[in-house]
């Protein structure tokens, strides 16, 4: 098993502010399924936005792919961020797109024929159960609908991994459970999860996760783990 | 629209549609297009007549023969025209005809005024064929075949003109150069209002791969149009008006008006002027998303 992401000493700060992340380190490997959790302000989207490349830290190293992505260029990113699926807290669905197309996005960034994408997107939608909402704007879809669309969206590609902020957060029970359920699955066939959940209860339906725990924008690790890892060779690193 | 002419982003519309022609951005440049046009075109136009002037015009010289005697002025003006004539680097000598000579006194004196007993010079034109050669040899050899004759060349006095002409086109070529940048920065402003707008979609087609190119290529595609339209509307507008002008000037008949004109290279390039404004647009969309999206990871 390769390891597909390493964080060595990260900090990260926006603009001349304080370091809303300090001395973050830990490695998840491929296939790994990794809940992140804190309380509100701990430093949950600031590590996810480090994770999907949003942001490069401010000191430390991040490997993602086996690739230092703290000294790459930004024109090699797009081609890892492809990789990388993302549910964001507050969806970003594109309102004048249906949700066929919002679900479809991230297949036609990656010149996916148009053949192809319509038969992934339609049976995805008919799994997550949007079936009858092909062609509905995300203004009249209601909250977990939204969801569903940023999950599946997130998911189409089948990324090497996906990470999610809140998704179970505007759902019944029972699609949060399926939600999770889709995580799982996923995880299964050798995506890498990483979720930022509040819903510490849902933690257990997956025994084999590990857990980042953050709270004012440092690990929690009592058990040291997660926190500083072993050396790993640059072989070891490659995919 | 042309489906094929689109990129692959705009056919799967990642930004919204919106008004297709952008509102108010193809008027203005429109108007940018229709000053561009005049300028151009004036300066193209003064930069014909500055070279008629330094060139054809001003090589022009004139013989007067001023002698009473008509029998004595007719040989020394058959042995003038003959001396010139015989000159390897002088083209065109011609001698004007009586009837033409009266025809340039009758604005001044009045048709039918001119009778036979009035004395005019007798008058030979003569163009260098390259440049102006030696006139001193040239007003040598005629004062001594006609002691009385003068020599006017036609440089002397177009001088001053063509210094002017030049100005004007350098001054038009400016006006040009003026409207190009503003036209450019109207769209620069419009494309970074247009990325602020944009700004959340953009982030997330970012997040999920999109390259810069991309996304460039969303406003590309949508500013060209724009600028072709406006380039067009422009265009149309500033070639009526200078078939207008080309029409009030050709009432002049020829002389320097006739030389004040338009080549037919220079009537391509008026009709290229939207293709012109398309590809400025496009370069600067490109430079100001380029800009725009390179302060983003």
């Amino acid at each position: 098993m390769s390891t597909i992401v390493r964080f060595d000493n990260v900090g990260l700060r926006y603009g001349t502010g304080a370091e809303v992340l300090r001395d973050i380190g830990f490695r998840l490997e491929t296939g790994a399924f990794m809940f992140l959790v804190g309380s509100s302000g701990a430093g949950k989207t600031s590590l996810l936005r480090l994770l999907y490349l949003a942001q490069r830290p401010s000191r430390g190293r991040i490997d993602m792919f086996g690739r230092d992505i703290t000294s790459l260029p930004r024109t090699a990113l797009p081609a890892l961020r492809r990789r990388i699926g993302v549910v964001l807290q507050d969806f970003r669905l594109i309102e004048h797109l249906t949700a066929f197309d919002n679900i479809a996005l991230p297949l036609r960034i990656a010149g996916v024929h148009e053949a192809e994408v319509k038969a992934h997107v339609d049976e995805l939608m008919a799994w997550v159960g949007l079936a009858e909402r092909r062609d509905a704007r995300p203004a009249v879809l209601s909250g977990g609908e939204q969801q569903r669309v940023a999950i599946a969206r997130a998911v189409i590609a089948r990324p090497d991994i996906l990470l999610a902020d809140e998704p179970t957060g505007n759902v019944d029970p029972e699609m949060a459970g399926r939600l999770l359920h889709l995580f799982h699955e996923l995880n299964r066939l050798g995506t890498t999860v990483v979720v930022a959940t509040h819903a510490l209860h849902l933690m257990s339906r997956v025994p084999s996760a590990i857990t980042l725990r953050l709270d004012r924008g440092e690990m929690l690790d009592p058990m040291g783990v997660l926190r500083n890892p072993p050396p790993v060779e640059p072989a070891e690193l490659s995919l | 629209m042309i489906a094929w002419l689109q990129p692959r982003a705009q056919r799967y519309r990642f930004l919204p549609e919106g008004r297709w022609a952008g509102g108010a951005l193809p008027w203005i440049i429109g108007m940018m297009t229709f000053l561009a046009t005049l300028a151009l075109a004036g300066g193209m136009a003064l930069s014909n007549g500055a070279a008629a002037l330094t060139g054809g015009l001003s090589r022009s010289f004139t013989v007067q023969i001023v002698e009473p005697n008509p029998d004595l002025k007719r040989e020394q003006t058959a042995a003038i025209a003959a001396m010139l004539r015989a000159r390897a680097d002088l083209a065109d000598v011609v001698v004007l005809g009586d009837s033409e000579l009266r025809a340039l006194v009758e604005p001044w004196l009045g048709s039918g005024n001119i009778g036979e007993e009035l004395p005019l010079p007798a008058m030979i034109d003569a163009r260098w064929k390259t440049g102006t050669g030696d006139m001193a040899a040239i007003d040598e050899a005629v004062r001594a075949l006609a002691p009385t004759a003068r020599i006017d060349t036609h440089a002397q006095w177009f001088r001053p003109l063509a210094g002017v002409v030049e100005v004007l086109k350098w001054l038009a070529v400016s006006i040009g150069v003026l409207v190009v940048a503003t036209t450019a920065a109207i769209v620069a402003l419009s494309v970074r209002a247009a990325l602020s707008t944009h700004g959340p979609t953009i982030e997330t087609l970012h997040i999920m791969g999109a390259e810069d190119r991309t996304v460039a290529a969303l406003f590309e595609y949508r500013y060209a149009i724009q600028g072709l339209v406006g380039g067009v509307i422009g265009a149309i507008a500033g070639l009526a008006v200078i078939i207008v002008i080309g029409n009030l000037l050709g009432q002049f008949g020829g002389g320097l008006a006739g030389e004040v004109s338009l080549s037919p290279l220079g009537w391509t390039a008026l009709a290229a002027v939207p293709l012109l404004v398309a590809l400025l647009t496009i370069l600067t969309v490109r430079i100001t998303v380029g800009r725009r999206l390179r302060q983003q990871l």
